[in-house]
């Protein structure tokens, strides 16, 4: 139940990171390489509320989510916007999820940092497996986030703008839907509930300039396995991921940890290319 | 007419070549002697997770240069340390040292940090005959054969391995865990350890992870079913901290034993909140230190070292990142003993055991380099074991506390 509770956990974080894909990519059809270094300064700023400045947990949430939400906007003016093309948005969010990784380094050194939780500092037994309260947290957050987020796109005005928008951009600015203005809340969005994730993240995987590096690409594997576009997607292919690493690592040894998660991938993707959640749409050529 | 023309110039174009070889000799030794002795150096401030390393090591190589240069430089000539702004990158690292050596070939090169730095450049380093003291060891640099100019600073795997087993002795443990990552160091930390313990007749298993991995349960979960009376590992940065989580996590209680690596990390050695110090994660664990690591008021060389080095920078880590420290010294005593700047004679120098007993090193107190194996030939006592305290200024119970 350990190695469960661990991989749902770890599946949780590479599920928040696809989730950030996915919020941009239903509203702008681009990918925003740049979310898991947003994650990464949620964390680093979860730090400086808690051990810095000594500010109540709640207070401390606020201000990651405010700040990343600022600086996702700034990614949205400076490295979206002016793009015309999706492709290039990925290289230019990709140089900005860089820049902010040295900055991280510039401002809070090199060396992981241990961002506390407010629950429990002791690991709890749940149904016979042992976990941390924080990696509770992670699991229930990535649920309640989707559940949340589908909800919204189904029964919210705005929620539906954006899915509409999803579909056929031009359809929607005649239906008088106001494209770019949702574009920049969908990356205003990302950019507060990456404040959230790394406020949870933080204590799992420590404050580290390096951690978006090592969230990016097993968040996009995440998003792969479950499809393009899919919030429950996302949620289950991060969960597939998380399982799938931790049980190799601990049966067939950690060489095949990485190589299993990109099995998986492929045998996804060659039965449903689409990925487990994805929808495939007709098109008229 | 013309025959008398041609002895003239002939004779004319003899002298000038006579005259000018004399001066070129004369002056090429004048200007050397009042030349500085120029060190090239791999650095950088944005490296990653050896930012730290790399920045101490330049410290101590800034340190290092000091007391040389107030003890006279190079054999009279003044030192002068040329930074190679390459952030630990090989490639940036070559580039560096090819754009240097196209306008003027420097006399010696440190690497601080990056084995990969030091794999990429030892061959051009050899090629172009330039001493090399190198603190991230690789097995190319510690064969004279292969690099006669290259000397590798740190510890070889093998001493720190060999430093566990009087503590197993002493501890009465029969069945060691080891826990290593995959780096090429830390394969090769695993891999020896196993070999090393079994030969000696301790019942082993080893695990290994992924350095970029950010849980540890799973590899925690297979060490702790084979039930071994001791977890002896290794993990730099982060992953020090999932492996002493994950310990935690399971609730299993073994003593843990971190080696140099564990040592040199902050979030090991300093007080919650920053880091864990103090914390049930650390409760178990002893660590592998050098003795330099550990505050000795008698230890003269050691405390006058750290002295200049905080008086140039912060010291991250531990001493064992301060290397680049003793190999200016290294340097400068095998000058001394060869009386020239040549670097054969410099690195036979370096041979002598004489040399480096006498050179005023700090990590360790001598670097036995033979002509058979340029890696330092280092007594088992150089590392000791230690509990988890606050590394302030390099050290251990330093009085900066």
């Amino acid at each position: 139940m350990t190695l469960i509770y661990a991989g749902l956990s770890l599946g949780a974080v590479y599920a928040l990171v696809a989730i950030g894909y996915n919020i941009v990519f239903v509203a702008s059809r681009s990918f925003n390489f740049a979310q898991a270094q947003l994650m990464m300064i949620g964390a680093f700023v979860a730090y400086t509320g808690h051990v810095t400045l000594g500010l109540p947990a709640i207070v401390v949430v606020g201000l990651a989510m405010i700040v990343v939400m600022l600086v996702a906007a700034i990614l949205e003016r400076v490295a979206v916007r002016p793009v015309a093309d999706h492709q290039t948005q990925l290289i230019t969010t990709l140089g900005f999820g860089t820049v902010l990784t040295g900055l991280a380094q510039l401002i809070w050194g090199s060396q992981p940092l241990d961002v506390p939780f407010f629950g429990a500092k002791e690991a709890i037994t749940l149904f016979g497996g042992r976990l941390y309260s924080f990696e509770l947290g992670l699991i229930v957050l990535s649920v309640v986030l989707v559940a949340v987020i589908h909800f919204y796109n189904r029964r919210m005005m705005s929620g539906l703008a954006i899915v509409a928008m999803s579909q056929d951009d031009e359809a929607a600015v005649l239906r008088g839907i106001n494209v770019r203005k949702l574009a920049f809340a969908a990356f205003a969005i990302t950019g507060l509930l990456a404040g959230l994730m790394g406020f949870f993240i933080g204590p799992k995987t420590f404050a580290v300039a390096t951690l978006g590096s090592a969230l990016a690409l097993k968040g996009f594997v995440a998003l792969a396995i479950g499809g393009f576009g899919s919030f429950y997607g996302g949620l289950v292919g991060g969960f597939v991921v998380g399982l799938v690493e931790e049980h190799a690592a601990r049966y067939l040894g950690s060489e095949f940890s990485n190589l299993s998660v990109f099995l998986i991938l492929i045998l996804v993707l060659m039965l449903r290319p689409t990925g487990l959640f994805g929808q495939t749409q007709e098109r008229t050529v | 007419m013309k025959a008398r023309q041609a002895r003239w110039a002939a004779l004319l174009a003899a002298a000038t070549l006579v005259l000018s070889a004399c001066g070129t000799s004369d002056d090429a030794g004048a200007t050397e002697a009042n030349e500085p002795f120029v060190i090239m150096m791999s650095a950088g401030a944005d490296a990653g997770p050896v930012t730290d390393q790399l920045l101490t090591a330049l410290v101590s190589a800034k340190a290092g240069v000091a007391t040389v240069n107030a003890a006279g430089g190079v054999n009279g000539r003044q030192v002068q340390l040329l930074e190679s702004p390459d952030n630990a990158n090989p490639t940036k690292a070559l580039s560096a040292l090819r754009a240097q050596l196209a306008k003027k070939k420097p006399d010696a090169y440190i690497v601080g940090a990056g084995s990969n730095v030091s794999a990429a450049v030892a061959p051009i380093l050899n090629q172009n005959k330039i001493l090399f003291m190198n603190a991230a060891n690789i097995p190319a640099t510690a064969d004279p054969k292969q690099h006669p100019l290259a000397f590798n600073l740190a510890a070889s795997p093998q001493v720190v391995v060999d430093g566990y087993l009087p503590e197993f002795e002493a501890k009465g443990y029969k069945k060691i865990g080891i826990l290593h990552g995959n780096s090429a160091y830390a394969k090769t930390f695993g891999e020896l350890s196993e070999t090393t313990f079994k030969k000696a007749g301790y019942e082993v298993v080893a695990v290994e992870y992924d350095s970029a991995a950010l849980d540890m349960t799973a590899q925690i979960s297979t060490l702790r079913d084979a039930a071994p009376d001791v977890v002896v590992f290794n993990a730099y940065g982060a992953p020090a901290g999932y492996v002493l989580k994950g310990i935690t996590k399971l609730g299993w209680d073994v003593p843990l034993l971190g080696d140099t690596s564990v040592s040199s990390t902050p979030l090991i050695t300093q007080e919650p909140p920053v880091g864990l110090l103090g914390s049930p994660d650390l409760k178990n664990l002893t660590l592998e230190v050098t003795k330099s690591t550990v505050y000795d008021p008698a230890a003269e060389a050691t405390n006058k070292a750290v002295k200049a080095m905080t008086a140039i920078g912060k010291i991250n880590g531990s001493m064992n990142n301060c290397l680049s420290y003793d190999a200016i010294l290294l340097i400068a005593a095998a000058a001394k003993s060869a009386g020239s700047a040549d670097p054969a004679a410099m690195a036979k120098a370096l041979e002598d055991p004489k040399v480096t007993e006498g050179a005023g090193t700090a990590i360790y107190a001598t670097y036995p380099y033979s002509a058979d194996s340029h890696e330092p030939k280092l007594p088992v006592d150089t590392h000791s074991f230690a509990a988890p305290g606050p590394i302030v200024n390099g050290q251990l119970g330093s009085p900066g506390n």
